[in-house]
């Protein structure tokens, strides 16, 4: 540094001599030059060597300034990592006992591919090269919002991509997984307490079933407890045996000493129980010896109400990760909600919430997609509104009923119940299947010559009612369909039966179903033409029924018809769940949680234009 | 299940250092096994460098902060010892001078073409959060940059490595590299990941 002040700024000179104010370095005259200033022993010290050869010259030499910049090293935070032990594997988990029913594994594919992709459809695979699926996306996993430690956040932050882990793992999949699908995953691995409530038939099954797996993969968890229907289990064991045919499935059924042992088998890692069947075992699940890692609910709606003895079993569960899946988490009211999160976070909801308040509330732990957002290329469901003349004697035996309720109810005045006006629309609603007289139906006359025409083309169809007695008269009308049944006078234990039958037997044209049986958790996509021959109460419900086979997988658009008589009780009914699904849809666009999509008390009577009696009013619907 | 576990001594470290023009250079030090799961992370406070660093170091500024300093901070404080080490700019290699491992500063694109020497990171998820820094700060590749004579090179089908010519012997790691590793992965996305962490850890510079 032997250069004059007058080409060194100020500023860098403030730094070379910080005790320096800057307004008195400006002051330093030019001509003496800076240097003239070292006497000063706060300011940097020159080296001897040179200082002694500056003396011994005649002419002095510049004197020359050595300056020692410290560069300490920045500070740095750091975190290690555990490693897990489990992570490849190797060899498929066969070994395990388990019940001799729910872990007879096999190969990926060997299993009913009727879910496949049929545009991947191709066998098991993985995730291509450099562990990206065909997308070239790269799914990582984000932590929850409500994981405070950083070390925490950066263990679920610094994991490699889905993708990669799957691949490294040697993971292959019957087919392809969308990347939706992968970002549901990610979302389950990482969180303790969540929902996936993404609309039915967009895969909520496989993706529940390769986070498990996953999850036992890495170590994270050991064991896992599936709490579903008691129809779906024989649905879920085949979907593990689909999507994860290493781990080996024990299914807790049979007598109370069977149950007890398989509760507390160690060899299966997952365990599949039923809602009934909790019921019976929960002496065993308070037991102290009894501990999950996760539990997962199925159909998580059954729990919506939580003072029912299922909601307290379930919640009663000992436990680290909850997780519920529902394609309706809210059914009839926020409630329905508030009582799901009651098993998954205790007390993170409440009933008086703002519905804003919820939303803000509940978005970390809620995922839930539309087909219409995640499935652009999937084909449509196209609706198709029958309104249909009643036959004369329908219409005849109709205006009686609908005469004589009417004034019944009058009558009854201030003592009329939600009950007496509820037994009214139901026989309403049945006279517009079928007079009972004659027996004449004008839905089933359109439903015969549909069928005609959907059997005359290879297809099948569903059909969809809330009484069994009412599929009882279309089976005998629709004989020549052979048709199949699927409702709750079947045993369970035939049930998968008559699937199989519907599936593979190729005169069989037709099943079915009630809405309580046939709604939930079956896999019908083989099926294009779907008939709700009456309308369900609430929309979500009617939702589901179409999914049946609306799904992943469809290949064609599948055409649904909704009979509606018309000028009649299901109109106004009709009206007033459009209504709610109008509702509904603005409500999710923004707040992320629908409201009330049942019919609740005053709009019950307000289908006949009664009022409701005051004694009901101030009580919630 | 299978008990496979995995060895440690295979560890592969990467090193990104990130800037922003607000708060300074952000350094990250990411070590995974070899099925790309991490093992420990390190990240620095952010450097600024003062004036008198920038006129001092002059066109070496980037060498001293992201090599000397943060690079040679973050390496000297991880418990394990990884095979090699992976940094995403040439102004971290000169590390190699105070560190007795092999640095390599890797690039997209090898022998098949493909890539340009550019940076996937450009793509990242949070790039809008921390910007690359070659994009930031002109950041150059060496024969850009410097004597092209200065680095040695090498390439595998998919990428480009450099090392500091004095350590040419550090371009051996490559087929270690190439036999155990980068067969089944992809060498550029653990520094994404190191990005994601830096913003995890350094709050402040996700995006307003």
């Amino acid at each position: 540094m032997n250069d004059s002040q007058g080409s060194v700024p100020l500023e860098v000179l403030s730094e070379f001599y910080p005790t320096i104010p800057l307004s008195e370095l400006a002051e330093i005259p030019a001509v003496a030059g800076w240097q003239s200033e070292l006497v000063t022993e706060t300011l940097p010290r020159m080296h001897n060597a040179l200082a002694e050869y500056s003396g011994l010259c005649a002419a002095p030499a510049p004197k020359v300034l050595a300056i020692q910049l410290a560069h300490p090293l920045p500070k740095t935070i750091g975190f290690s990592f555990p490693e897990s032990p489990h992570w490849t594997l190797k060899t498929p988990l066969l070994s395990g006992p388990n019940d001799g029913k729910g872990s007879e594994a096999q190969a990926p594919g060997s299993e009913d591919s009727s879910a496949k992709d049929p545009q991947t459809d191709s066998g098991p695979e993985g995730l291509g090269n450099h562990g990206a699926n065909s997308t070239g996306k790269k799914t990582r996993i984000k932590p929850p919002r409500n994981l405070i430690r950083l070390e925490d956040r950066l263990y679920y932050v610094l994991q490699p991509p889905l993708e990669s882990i799957v691949q490294n793992a040697k993971l292959t999949f019957p087919f392809q997984p969308f990347p939706y699908q992968m970002d549901g995953i990610a979302f389950l691995y990482a969180r303790s307490s969540a929902i996936l409530a993404d609309e039915m038939g967009l895969g909520k099954t496989m993706q529940a079933i390769t986070a498990i797996r996953m999850l036992l993969l890495s170590g994270e968890i050991r064991n896992a407890l599936l709490v579903c229907p008691k129809p779906l289990v024989t649905n879920w064991m085949r979907e593990f045996r689909q999507w994860a045919p290493e781990i080996p499935i024990a299914v807790i059924e049979g007598d109370s000493s069977k149950r007890a042992w398989v509760w507390s088998n160690p060899q299966a890692p997952v365990k599949i129980a039923n809602y009934e069947l909790m019921l019976k075992d929960s002496s065993i699940i308070d037991g102290e010896s009894l501990y999950f890692d996760l539990v997962l609910l199925d159909e998580a709606q059954r729990i919506k109400n939580r003072n029912s003895t299922t909601s307290e079993v379930v919640r009663s569960i000992p436990r680290s990760r909850s997780w519920a899946l529902t394609g309706t988490p809210i059914e009839n009211s926020v409630e329905d909600l508030v009582s799901i999160f009651e098993f998954l976070s205790p007390g993170h909801l409440r009933d008086d919430m703002h519905l804003k308040s919820l939303g803000h509330a509940t978005r970390d732990h809620i995922l839930r997609r539309t087909k219409d957002k995640v499935l652009k290329d999937m084909p449509p469901r196209l609706y198709r509104n029958a309104d249909l003349e009643l036959t004369p004697e329908q219409r005849a035996s109709y205006k009686i009923a609908e005469e004589e309720g009417v004034v019944h109810l009058a009558d009854l005045g201030e003592s009329v119940t939600v009950q007496h006006v509820f037994e009214l629309v139901l026989r309403l609603k049945q006279i517009c299947n079928f007079d009972p007289v004659s027996g004449s139906s004008s839905k089933l006359e359109r439903l015969e010559a549909d069928m005609e025409e959907i059997a005359a083309s290879g297809q099948k169809a569903i059909v969809f009612s809330q009484w069994v007695s009412t599929l009882d008269v279309i089976s005998e009308r629709l004989a020549r369909f052979n048709p199949v049944e699927y409702h709750g006078r079947i045993p369970s234990n035939r049930r998968d039966g008559v699937i199989e039958r519907f599936r593979n037997d190729p005169s069989c044209n037709v099943i079915l179903m009630s809405y309580g049986a046939g709604a939930v958790g079956l896999n019908l996509q083989f099926c294009h033409y779907v008939f709700l021959f009456d309308r369900w109460w609430n929309p979500a419900v009617e939702d589901q029924a179409i999914n049946r086979a609306h799904r992943l997988g469809v290949k064609k658009a599948v055409t649904v018809t909704r009979m509606m008589a018309v000028e009649t009780i299901e109109q106004r009914i009709d009206a007033v769940l459009s209504e709610k699904r109008e509702l509904l849809r603005t409500l999710f666009a923004e707040a992320g949680t629908p409201t009330n999509l049942g019919l609740n008390r005053n709009e019950i009577f307000g289908l006949f234009g009664l009022n409701v009696p005051p004694r009901f009013k101030g009580f919630a619907a | 299940m299978a008990s496979d576990n995995v060895s440690s001594q295979k560890s592969l470290g990467f090193v990104s250092v990130r800037h922003r023009l607000d708060q300074g250079y952000f350094g990250g030090y990411l070590l995974i096994n070899s099925v790309a799961r991490p093992l420990e992370f390190h990240c620095t406070v952010p450097v600024q460098p003062t004036r008198a660093q920038s006129i001092l170091f002059g066109p070496t500024l980037e060498e001293f902060l992201c090599g000397e300093q943060i690079c040679r901070a973050l390496l000297s404080r991880a418990k394990l010892q990884p095979q090699v080490v992976l940094v995403d700019s040439p102004a971290a290699l000169c590390v190699r001078h105070w560190i007795d491992l092999p640095i390599l500063w890797v690039q997209a694109g090898g022998a098949s073409g493909g890539a340009s020497g550019g940076t996937s990171l450009e793509q990242s998820s949070t790039g809008e959060l921390l910007s690359p820094t070659s994009l930031e700060h002109g950041f150059q590749t060496p024969s850009q940059q410097r004597n092209a004579s200065e680095y040695a090179e090498r390439s595998s089908e998919h990428y480009r490595f450099c090392c500091l010519e004095s350590y040419r012997s550090d371009l051996d790691a490559v087929d270690w590299l190439n036999e155990s590793y980068a067969i089944e992965h992809d060498l550029r996305e653990p520094f994404e990941r190191i990005i994601e962490a830096l913003s995890e850890a350094h709050p402040r510079t996700k995006a307003a």
